[in-house]
């Protein structure tokens, strides 16, 4: 049986996800979360095999949602790539968007290919062979 | 109407000067009426007198210049009421108004002769001293009011304009790459054009930002290791789209193997991608920019060469300046902050950032080098290097 894999896209901009999820719609299924609360709900229901955090968000920032998703055994496994804004990671602190937890960052606005290569460094086979 | 102690006493100025002291002063005071648009001070012109507010309201207005050949207009920097005083400059030097004052209403004032005034303050030290400290005082709020406005604006140009823009963008990154659909070729077109004004845009914003983070030391924490090879491939996927559309060909030499160097990747990479948007920008279509690099024993040296309408040597001084922008760009777009920034950054790398236009003969172009150490240390390396001398200062027996 083909598995197709999921991605978690967690961003508050609605017009980033609408835009996003078009490309990722191309290789895999895609859950989208508008908040930090809502994405560990949704991560916790199904887990997802990657996930897209923004680090700017208004209820809880993605820095915080990366640390409670890896501190969960169930999701702790679930690679997690930061996007930042350019801003973001040009904070004088430097590298803002790398948290030490998450495996990679990349920064928005994103372009379509690069998205599908960091996409597909974590997702090795888009359709992969379920085990089961 | 003469001027009372009383009316004096009402002003910000002279609050705290004695009964004696006020009526020193007040006979230096002479009432003006003004109506409604009169301008009662000029920017820009000799401050011959200062004003006390007793009835109405001044607006204080400086010109500004929307875009290098715009019209000027005028902006409203501060509104002084029944109270306030106006045209502190009559009391400083250079004693040359900062700002216009013009009535938005019937005014009455209590005007003073600049030079009276201040030989009535240098004759009485103590007058002087407690009118001057006012002054001061009222300055640093003036000035700190403009400091916290300045960080309010570029807080909310950092990101409540940028996250529009990115939001933007990745539609028309997204449509492009057909993941929207078919395009007509016309439809690609006008969504490639859109594509590029609103990364200049961006760009600008950017650029307005960083002009106020641009201090060495923002700039040397984000030093680390990485491979420049990276970033150069980066910088001319930041220009490709510019390039394609003038058919400006990016030809590239690196060196046989890139080595990993210490620097401040994200910020090198905005370097390059300067000197590439400018080089793209200034070439005729159909030309060719050439981007190499190479490893000299102490340092990594990246030259990008143009064919464009180069640099006259008069301006040549000049060009790393904020807002400089040279006498034969004509209509190009920017800002003026690419190259003081691209210098900012070098600077911070202790490098070196040189320009040779025409860089040979017979031709027109610009060629940019930029020179980086290749011993540069990262955050953790300075700290770690600064203990293990702490140790050894600690302990010289050892030694």
């Amino acid at each position: 049986m083909m598995h197709r894999q999921r991605i978690l896209l967690v961003d508050d901009d609605r017009d980033f996800i609408e835009a996003t999820r078009a490309v990722l719609e191309s290789v895999c299924d895609v859950d989208v979360a508008y908040g930090g609360g809502e994405a560990l709900d949704k991560a916790r229901a199904a887990r997802p095999d990657l996930i897209l955090l923004d680090v700017i968000m208004p209820d809880e920032d993605g820095f915080a949602v990366c640390e409670k998703l890896k501190a969960d055994p169930a999701l702790a496994a679930v690679p997690v790539v930061m996007l930042t804004s350019l801003s973001d990671g040009l904070s004088p602190a430097g590298q803002a968007g790398r948290s030490p937890l998450a495996e990679d960052y990349m920064e928005k606005p994103v372009r379509p290919a690069e998205l599908l290569r960091r996409v597909n460094k974590f997702l090795p086979g888009e359709a992969q062979e379920h085990a089961d | 109407m003469a001027i009372t102690i009383e009316r004096l006493r009402r002003s910000d100025l002279f609050n705290e000067l004695t009964d004696v002291e006020l009526t020193q002063i007040a006979q230096l005071g002479r009432e003006e009426a003004y109506l409604e648009g009169d301008v009662i001070l000029t920017e820009d012109a000799p401050a011959e007198k200062l004003f006390v507010v007793e009835q109405g309201k001044l607006s204080l207005e400086k010109k500004i210049q929307l875009g290098r050949r715009g019209s000027v207009r005028t902006a409203t920097v501060g509104i002084v009421g029944p109270g306030k005083s106006s045209g502190w400059s009559a009391l400083t030097p250079p004693h040359i108004y900062t700002s216009s004052a013009v009535c938005l209403e019937p005014t009455r004032v209590i005007a003073f002769d600049s030079q009276a005034l201040l030989r009535h303050l240098s004759d009485n030290p103590p007058v002087g001293y407690k009118v001057m400290t006012v002054i001061a005082g009222l300055a640093r709020a003036r000035y700190k009011t403009a400091t916290d406005t300045l960080a309010y604006f570029l807080s909310i140009v950092s990101h409540e304009l940028r996250a529009p823009l990115a939001a933007i963008e990745n539609y028309l990154n997204v449509m492009l790459d057909g993941f929207a659909g078919d395009l007509s070729d016309k439809q690609r077109r006008m969504l490639e054009r859109s594509a590029l004004r609103v990364k200049d845009l961006r760009s600008l914003i950017g650029d307005i930002v960083d002009l106020a983070r641009m201090r060495p030391e923002q700039i040397q924490a984000d030093f680390e290791w990485f491979d420049p090879g990276e970033v150069g491939i980066e910088s001319i996927e930041d220009v490709r789209l510019a390039a394609g559309e003038k058919n400006v060909r990016i030809k590239i030499e690196p060196p046989p193997k890139f080595e990993k160097i210490v620097g401040a990747r994200r910020r090198l990479r905005q370097v390059f991608t300067n000197l590439l948007t400018n080089a793209v920008k200034f070439s005729p279509p159909g030309g060719t920019v050439m981007f190499r690099a190479r490893y000299e024993p102490d340092t990594l040296v990246f030259e990008v060469e143009d064919e464009g309408i180069g640099i006259p040597p008069q301006d040549q001084p000049h060009i790393f300046d904020d807002f400089f922008r040279a006498d034969n760009v004509g209509d190009a777009p920017g800002s003026g902050l690419g190259l003081s920034i691209t210098h900012k950054i070098v600077d911070a790398h202790e490098g070196k950032l040189l320009v040779t236009s025409p860089y040979a003969e017979g031709k027109t172009g610009t060629r940019f080098t930029v020179v980086i150490p290749r011993n540069l240390q990262t955050l953790e390396m300075r700290r770690s290097l600064s203990s293990a001398n702490d140790a050894m200062q600690a302990s010289p027996n050892l030694h």
